[in-house]
């Protein structure tokens, strides 16, 4: 993978919107931070992968149209994989992969 | 045997300057975990609010967060509002800025936070983007001094981007930092930073001295200083968040109204109503009022008045106006406040 296309997955994660569905409903943790903002959603996303162990998937679900600029500059500070975001109008799904 | 890392804690605001440091510091082989301390004062913190878009249609994106990724730095978001409000904001031992802006204080508190982190965690030093002259409260030599000393840091605070001009810290002395590769820095000028950034390779940063604290905003002061003298310091995180947005009118002793300004305010005092008194015009497009305190009679039609006046029916000769007062509501026709006169002195 080019580093460029490499960057662009790391920003916009690369998964088809079925594939993030199956992976939100395996999710390990899920945080609601529905009506929250920021820093809320990242202080909540950040308490949980603290329990969790690498490689479990971690959902947000948000309504600050900000954690789709946040999570994955977050995922990209921290080595975690950001997998992408599912819209349903102000709805936000994210998904993050934690590093091994 | 493999040699332990040298492990630093730095102030991360997301600005040039913090940004800069952590590169630098990060660039001499030590590992870096960023703190950006949230206190509830952030700018960018009410357009995330607001549902507000920046000049290239994005939302407002938390600084501390995108430095952190420019430059793999772990960041650490460590929510500090609920003892920065007494602690800090309310009683500073060292006194305000220009504005409501506790920048001494402000200084000890996070770096006392990073020193107890910096001990329970194993980390060897803290290091801020400070510069030295830059700021006229807290980056001068004395009260740097006195921040690192108050804040418990004697030694282990290092702020590269002026240690040249700075008594050596442990760091320094420790051969954990190499002193010569750091800077030099002093005054208002950004240029040298900007000059450093470029070298660096780091294009993407805030515009440096934007600012993103209200505490130093006079306007948000004077709002600020007008609560305390009329709540002392029986005020909490809420009362801070609806000082950002609408109009706000005191109306008597204990009585003050906030009147949205446009929808997406009107949303966000919705948020706030549990506890306090509402109005709203029905017939027009209205801004949402939300009352605090005990209104008398006279009170509550006046801050319909207002509200009716900056509904979208303010020409017409009188209007409904729909109020609430927890388990009281009702519905009053009046005329909108059309004098300046009137409503100047009243406007915080």
């Amino acid at each position: 993978m080019g580093e460029r296309e490499e960057f662009r997955r790391q920003v916009h994660g690369s998964r088809a919107a079925d594939e993030l569905d199956r992976l939100a409903d395996g999710a390990a943790e899920r945080i609601d931070a529905l009506g929250t903002f920021c820093p809320e959603p990242l202080i909540r996303t950040q308490e949980a992968a603290r329990g969790m162990s690498g490689g479990q998937i971690l959902l947000l679900i948000a309504d600050d149209a900000g954690v789709e600029v946040d999570i994955p500059a977050w995922c990209m500070s921290h080595g975690h994989e950001y997998l992408g975001t599912l819209r349903e109008e102000r709805r936000l799904r994210v998904l993050v992969r934690l590093r091994s | 045997m493999a040699q332990e890392p040298i492990r630093a804690l730095g102030l991360m605001s997301g600005g040039l300057d913090s940004t800069l440091a952590a590169h630098l510091v990060q660039s001499l082989g030590v590992e870096v975990l960023g703190l950006h301390f949230s206190t509830g004062f952030c700018v960018a913190d009410r357009h995330r609010l607001l549902g507000n878009f920046n000049n290239r249609d994005k939302p407002y994106r938390n600084d501390a967060l995108h430095a952190g990724a420019q430059l793999e730095v772990p960041i650490e978001i460590v929510d500090i509002k609920e003892d920065y409000l007494p602690e800090v904001v309310l009683d500073p031992k060292y006194g305000y800025g220009q504005g409501m802006n506790p920048c001494i204080d402000c200084r000890i508190f996070m770096l006392a936070r990073a020193r107890e982190m910096m001990r329970e965690r194993g980390f060897h030093f803290v290091f801020t983007g400070e510069v030295l002259g830059q700021r006229p409260m807290s980056q001068r030599r004395p009260p740097m001094h006195t921040i690192e000393s108050e804040a418990g840091l004697v030694g282990y605070l290092l702020r590269p981007l002026s240690a040249q001009l700075l008594e050596p810290t442990v760091p320094e002395r420790e051969g954990w930092i190499d002193r010569d590769r750091l800077f030099g820095f002093s005054g208002r000028s950004r240029k040298p930073q900007m000059e450093l950034a470029e070298r660096f390779g780091l294009v993407d940063y805030p515009q440096p001295a934007g600012g993103c604290c209200f505490l130093p905003d006079e306007n948000y002061a004077r709002k600020l200083r007008d609560l305390l003298a009329h709540r002392g310091t029986e005020v909490d995180p809420d009362d801070m968040m609806l000082l950002k947005v609408g109009r706000h009118f005191r109306l008597g002793d204990d009585v003050k109204i906030i009147v949205g300004r446009h929808e997406s305010e009107n949303d966000y005092l919705e948020r706030f109503r549990e506890g306090r008194g509402a109005a709203w015009v029905e017939d027009f497009s209205s801004p949402l009022t939300l009352i605090e305190g005990r209104p008398s009679a006279d009170e509550l039609e006046l801050a319909c008045r207002i509200t009716a006046r900056y509904s979208a029916g303010r020409a017409e000769a009188s209007l409904p106006v729909r109020w609430n007062m927890g388990p009281r509501e009702g519905q009053l026709r009046v005329e909108p406040v059309q004098e300046d006169s009137l409503l100047e002195p009243l406007r915080i």
